[in-house]
């Protein structure tokens, strides 16, 4: 038996591209990166960004409980998307800001040494990268190891590096 | 039997051909970076350091060199890299995208690992 025209295309484009651009960005970057964290972060983004195509169409649903379900996932991705939205704005404070606020790091880690940057490469912030400080007001040096707060670590110290 | 296995490939061609050549793409992209050489700032903290450096990670920068010529990503994290911040408990260069050249670097540290053997 032939194919017809409808069993062409069971997966439409769109979701084709969706998911080559999901294994593409994990798989690559896992190659890229030579870890998991990559394959971790975009099967997570790939879940995540179906959530509102999923949650709608429950929406429609004749049955109450599958209605719920889809309010249920609309109401999640508001609150990954909300949390996602800080992340970033903590980047852009962090970056640009004149200070940060030292409940938002993880702990003091003292004075800054010679040797502060490569003890935190080879402990907290070990397969963590890039590792930056950030030079604040009143003498202080924010660190953080890998990109963002969540997936990150962020520590205050005192003093500034050479 | 034919039949079916012709439906099949048609039907991967029709709905899968597209993830797999972009993951290829993506795969492809990664192995190009990590078969790719290193930044001239690494080449720079391993000729500051080598004077210090253990004998074994001395012979692991040797052996990497001998094979290609130069380090690559693939070999250097975190194999060299976290061989150089055991034996010296510190990074020096925090300005990853500094005045470093690459060839000048690189031929720094071919000096230093020819002068080992």
């Amino acid at each position: 038996m032939q194919l017809t025209a409808k069993d062409r295309n069971v997966i439409p484009w769109i979701d084709q591209i969706f998911f080559g651009l999901i294994l593409s960005m994990g798989i690559g970057g896992a190659v890229w990166d030579k870890s998991w964290g990559p394959i971790r972060f975009w099967l997570a983004f790939g879940v995540i960004a179906w959530l509102p195509s999923v949650g709608s169409r429950l929406l429609k649903s004749q049955q109450p409980r599958a209605r719920l379900l889809g309010k249920l996932l609309l109401s999640a991705f508001a609150v990954v998307l909300l949390i996602g939205v800080l992340d970033i704005a903590d980047r852009i404070y962090l970056t640009n800001g004149a200070s940060y606020p030292a409940w938002l790091t993880q702990r003091d880690i003292g004075p800054v040494t010679r040797a502060t940057f490569g003890h935190l490469a080879m402990n907290e912030c070990k397969g963590h990268w890039p590792i930056q400080g950030f030079p604040k007001a009143g003498d202080v040096t924010v660190y953080r190891c890998g990109f963002d707060w969540l997936g990150g670590h962020t520590f205050i110290a005192h003093g500034r590096e050479e | 039997m034919k039949q079916t296995f012709l439906n099949a490939i048609r039907w991967f061609v029709w709905n899968l051909s597209l993830p797999t050549v972009m993951l290829l793409i993506g795969v492809g992209f990664g192995a190009q970076y990590q078969l790719s050489e290193v930044d001239g700032w690494s080449y720079a903290e391993i000729v500051k350091f080598w004077p210090d450096l253990s004998p074994q990670t001395r012979d692991r920068i040797a052996m990497t060199f001998d094979a290609h010529g130069k380090i690559r990503h693939w070999d250097y994290y975190p194999a060299i890299f976290d061989s150089v911040l055991t034996d010296m408990k510190v990074i020096t260069v925090t300005d990853f995208q500094g005045p470093y050249n690459v060839e000048a670097e690189r031929v720094q540290l071919a000096q230093l690992v020819k002068g080992k053997n």
